[in-house]
């Protein structure tokens, strides 16, 4: 519990911090809609992160900042002095309170929180009600626009800028900075409201289409793109009645924005809500009594869950919910874990008593939680834990080298005497050392929670965005890996995850017609296994049509029509780069690099991603990765006379087959193995040793099975040696592409020993050609 | 104390930060590690005068040559050298010093002297520093430190060309003795791609 604290002070901190500088600046920036989304995610973060520990008091002021910030962001609230007051007094109020949780003081602030919270409040139900004629365009475009995006859309229209859409094609190498450009010299000229996916029929290029607003000419405007090639187009605008709005003022998913918003926050702006002055004192009685109609229904369920649907049902009378953000994130797999409940439910049963009025008292209660703790977060540069983690590796190394003496000693003079004792003392040394290492790695590792939450937030945006229904399931959030992996595997989860959603999971209809629950389920289940960790996502979705699969490769030339590849060769294809089946490419998946980047990465990390999917019945994905990338155990094998160490993480298994077993199909060597077909690699070729290799004479030959990203391939050794813990250097440049080598490792005795890339190998022997299925079978 | 630095996972935006650390290949690092040695082995022979320039001159094969002192962060005698698969045969392999690992480079076979097959008991490896680490040049003997006037250093004989051509730039005479520079930069500095060739697909 003290680590929590320790680490929730500090971010709180941070994020308050943050988030008091931007309200700063917003004083003299109030129209920059970045800072106020900025500032709007930290009292999201916030509230998270608050909700996640159980500090609820914090919870409740952060949320009631966050309900008067999305009105800002919308622009129902104006950036005004007055309301950067109440905003700068909540969040030095804040601060306060989080500073009075890690003093064990939690309810310090109790009173200054009260009317903080009032003062918020206040602001809310000055929110004006939706009035006047408003703007929508093209519904085609319109489906596209999170409710952020409609808002700052029908913004512009009203100031009366035109809609454009610009097509521009990148090449695929340099998309990712000319499309920021573009972005950034349109700004000079009007407002770019939203990126969609563009034209994709070039194989080396990245089409995109801009939604831009502008008073410009259009020809204005494509001088300021400066892309060959850009075309512009006028968007069509029609008038609607007030009350024909589409989403307006609807749940208030902000995909575009990145960050979840609250379920409740419709009720504020609702008519049912007097129109109360900013100092009504009234207010808070009145709020909570009108966001008690507007939660979410959830019903209970057996296992913890988050649900996601795309309509919003409204509560059932007398249902008093807390207008608490149902899909905090961070808070949700944590609140799971602990209570064993329902996510929803149980904050519910936590919130509603203590949030009805009067509210003093209760978030005093609430806030007595909080325990006792003085320490505090101490952040360190990752960069100093690897020199510390690179000391211990020299350390082990010198260790090594005290052992080499003690059996030298040993050889000499026998087991006994002097020798015993260093013998005895060098495994102490040993113990401690691992004790040490082990003490250090703990520095690295994070739980997968923030990782999984920010999975819970896409969900959530892509469920609501594409009219489809899932229910989230995490298992094991709190399973703890290296910092590093953490961030490296965020682009790979959060495209697995959305191709699930995007792709996978039908919409309600078309599960009913299948005979399916209306809800799609998706499955994040997260569990370590010794050295490893593994991932599994899953959904019970459509599955992965190998049919279309097949087409599709035939189409990208991926595949030769006369090729009768397996089931698992035909899922490998996803892996393809550029490879996507989905006909339509919208905003959120299916440009066709998502799978590419997620092999790729999990290529990076040493990590192994199996695919299983059924058709009609649902898709999984399983990635194992390593614990750690600082140090790693290595399997040191023997070729063409020098010592190479394989990371154990990609090592399946070792086999001496005959090589009477060892088949040749279309000039490689492949070896049946159970009911895979091997493909294999004589290392010793590999690496161009070939006047070393043993031909001739043996009977049998080692064969490493390693595992990367989808990949099995057999590394084909002279010899197999021990397992060591090694820590891996660069070969330092100009040392720095050799292809295969990831590095090389001091065993103690001061020769280097040079460490194998799994991925190099597997890549240069199979993944740089077009993957043809069908080839490696026997 | 080898602070390697790691390519990754550091976020990047710390500068004011790094004060503690000594990144691998840091100059402070090997300069003191230089003096050491350069006192040591040749303080009393040479004295540093304005207008006049200090090489260490060294032997390959027959050859005498000299490099710019400025240019040398340490001399040091070679340890077990692990070759590096589809590297030219210039480039010697990996060397671990002090913990890291250090690439080193046959500056006879870079040249392509005539250097096969000798016996050189006297090798040793001059540490010449790389912007992202050093790298050590395997010489067959380490002769003297040298201070030559200005008026001393000339260009490159026309006689010299081919791959020597580019590695060196000028000579210094020194009493009767005519000395080849080698640009410790140039050869420092040759490009990934030259040291470590894309593997050849069958």
């Amino acid at each position: 519990m003290s680590e929590d604290l320790d680490e929730f002070h500090g971010e709180a901190r941070e994020i308050l911090d943050a988030v008091a500088g931007d309200l700063v600046r917003l004083e003299g920036a109030p129209n920059d809609a970045d800072l106020v989304n900025r500032i709007f995610r930290g009292a999201h973060s916030l509230k998270g992160l608050a909700g996640m520990l159980g500090f609820t008091s914090v919870s409740q002021v952060a949320h009631k900042l966050e309900s008067v910030l999305d009105g800002v962001r919308m622009g129902r609230i104006p950036v005004k002095a007055h309301v950067l007051d109440v905003l700068l007094e909540a969040t030095e109020v804040l601060a306060r309170m989080v500073d009075g949780i890690k003093d064990g003081e939690p309810e310090r602030e109790a009173s200054s929180a009260q009317v903080a919270t009032v003062k918020l409040l206040g602001l809310v139900s000055s929110i004006p009600k939706e009035s006047g004629p408003k703007k929508s365009i093209d519904p085609e475009i319109a489906k596209l626009l999170s409710d952020y995006e409609e808002h700052r859309l029908s913004e512009a229209l009203g100031r009366g800028e035109k809609p454009w859409k610009i097509e521009v094609t990148f090449p695929f190498d340099t998309f990712d900075t000319d499309l920021p450009a573009v972005k950034e010299r349109l700004k000079h000229y009007g407002e770019v409201i939203t990126t969609m996916a563009g034209d994709l029929s070039e194989a080396d290029k990245m089409g995109f289409g801009l939604l831009v607003t502008s008073t410009k000419d259009p020809s204005v405007l494509l001088v300021a793109v400066a892309v060959p090639d850009a075309k512009i187009s006028p968007v069509s605008v029609r008038e609607e009645s007030p009350g024909g709005a589409s989403a307006g003022g609807g749940g208030g998913a902000l995909g575009g924005a990145g960050s979840g918003t609250f379920d409740g926050f419709s009720g504020f702006g609702m008519p049912s809500l007097p129109d109360t002055p900013a100092s009504a004192l009234a207010a808070p009685e009145i709020d909570w009594q009108a966001l008690a109609s507007q939660g979410d229904v959830a019903g209970p369920a057996p296992i913890p869950r988050i649900a996601f649907s795309a309509s919003t049902p409204p509560a059932p009378g007398g249902d008093r919910r807390a207008p608490a953000d149902p899909l905090a994130p961070p808070s949700d797999e944590t609140e799971d874990r602990r209570d064993g409940s329902d996510r929803r439910t149980g904050r519910d049963r936590r919130s509603v008593p203590r949030e009805a009025p009067p509210a003093r008292r209760e978030e005093v209660i609430v806030a007595g939680g909080g325990s006792a703790v003085g320490s505090t977060t101490l952040r360190v540069n990752i960069e100093r834990v690897d020199a510390l983690m690179n000391l211990v590796g020299e350390l082990v190394t010198a260790k090594n080298a005290i052992g080499q003496v003690a059996d030298k000693l040993k050889s000499e003079t026998g087991f006994k005497g002097t020798t015993l004792e260093i013998y005895k003392a060098n495994r102490q040394l040993s113990r401690r050392l691992d004790e040490l290492q082990k003490g250090i790695m703990q520095v690295r590792m994070l739980p997968l929670e923030m990782l999984f939450s920010k999975l819970t937030r896409v969900v959530r945006n892509l469920s609501r965005e594409n009219g489809k229904e899932v229910e989230l399931e995490i298992v094991g959030a709190e399973t703890e890996i290296d910092k590093v992996m953490i961030d490296e595997l965020s682009d790979p989860l959060i495209h697995i995850v959305r191709n699930a959603v995007d792709h996978g999971i039908e919409d309600p209809s078309t599960r009913l017609d299948a005979g399916k629950p209306e809800r799609g389920t998706l499955r994040i289940v997260a569990q370590p296994k010794g050295n490893h960790v593994s991932i599994e996502v899953s959904d019970d979705g459509r599955g992965l049509d190998t049919e279309r699969i097949r087409e599709k490769a035939i189409e990208k030339g991926l595949l030769s029509r006369e090729a009768r590849p397996s089931q698992d060769e035909l899922f490998d294809l996803i892996y393809a780069p550029g490879f996507s089946t989905k006909e339509t490419v919208s905003e959120v998946s299916g440009r066709g690099v998502g799978m590419d980047v997620v092999r790729n990465n999990i290529m990076k990390l040493n990590g192994i991603i199996d695919t299983t999917s059924e058709k009609g019945r649902g898709t999984k994905f399983t990635i194992t990765l390593p614990l750690t990338l600082a140090t790693m155990k290595a399997l040191l094998v023997g070729v063409a006379g020098q010592t190479y160490a394989i990371p154990l993480a990609s090592v399946l298994e070792c086999v001496s087959p005959k090589t009477t077993e060892i088949r040749t199909v279309e000039g490689r060597d492949v070896l049946p193995l159970r009911e895979v077909t091997l493909p294999l690699v004589r290392l010793d070729r590999f690496f161009g040793h070939d006047d070393f290799s043993l031909d001739a004479p043996a009977t049998r030959v080692h064969v490493v099975v390693v595992g990367l990203a989808q990949y099995r391939i057999g590394l084909v050794v002279d010899s197999l040696g021990v397992q060591q813990d090694v820590v891996v250097k660069p070969l330092g440049a100009p040392l720095t592409q050799v292809e295969g080598i990831m590095g090389a490792t001091n065993l103690g005795n001061n020769r280097p020993v040079l460490v194998l890339d799994v991925a190099g190998v597997v890549n240069s022997s199979v993944g740089i050609r077009p993957v043809k299925p069908g080839e490696v079978r026997a | 104390m080898s602070g390697a630095k790691r390519g990754k996972g550091g976020n990047g935006d710390n500068g004011g930060e790094k004060s503690g650390e000594i990144p691998f290949g840091s100059l402070a690092h090997y300069e003191s590690a230089t003096e050491e040695i350069y006192r040591r082995d040749y303080g009393d022979l040479v004295q540093i005068r304005a207008g006049q320039r200090e090489f260490l001159t060294f032997r390959l094969g027959d050859e005498h040559y000299a490099v710019d002192l400025r240019g040398i962060l340490e001399v040091t005698r070679p340890t077990a050298i692990t070759p590096v698969p589809f590297s030219p045969p210039w480039v010697l392999g990996v060397m671990m010093l002090r913990g890291n690992v250090v690439p080193i480079f046959h500056v006879g076979r870079l040249l392509d002297l005539d250097v096969e097959g000798r016996i050189e008991p006297a090798e040793r490896i001059l540490l010449v520093s790389r912007k992202e680490n050093p790298v050590g040049l395997l010489v067959d003997e380490v002769r003297e430190v040298v201070s030559v006037p200005d008026e001393s250093l000339g260009p490159v004989p026309p006689t010299v060309h081919g791959p020597r051509a580019e590695y060196v730039t000028g000579v210094a005479r020194k009493g009767q003795e005519l000395f080849v520079l080698l640009n410790h930069t140039r050869v420092a500095n040759v490009s990934p791609e030259q040291a470590a060739p894309a593997r050849r697909h069958e």
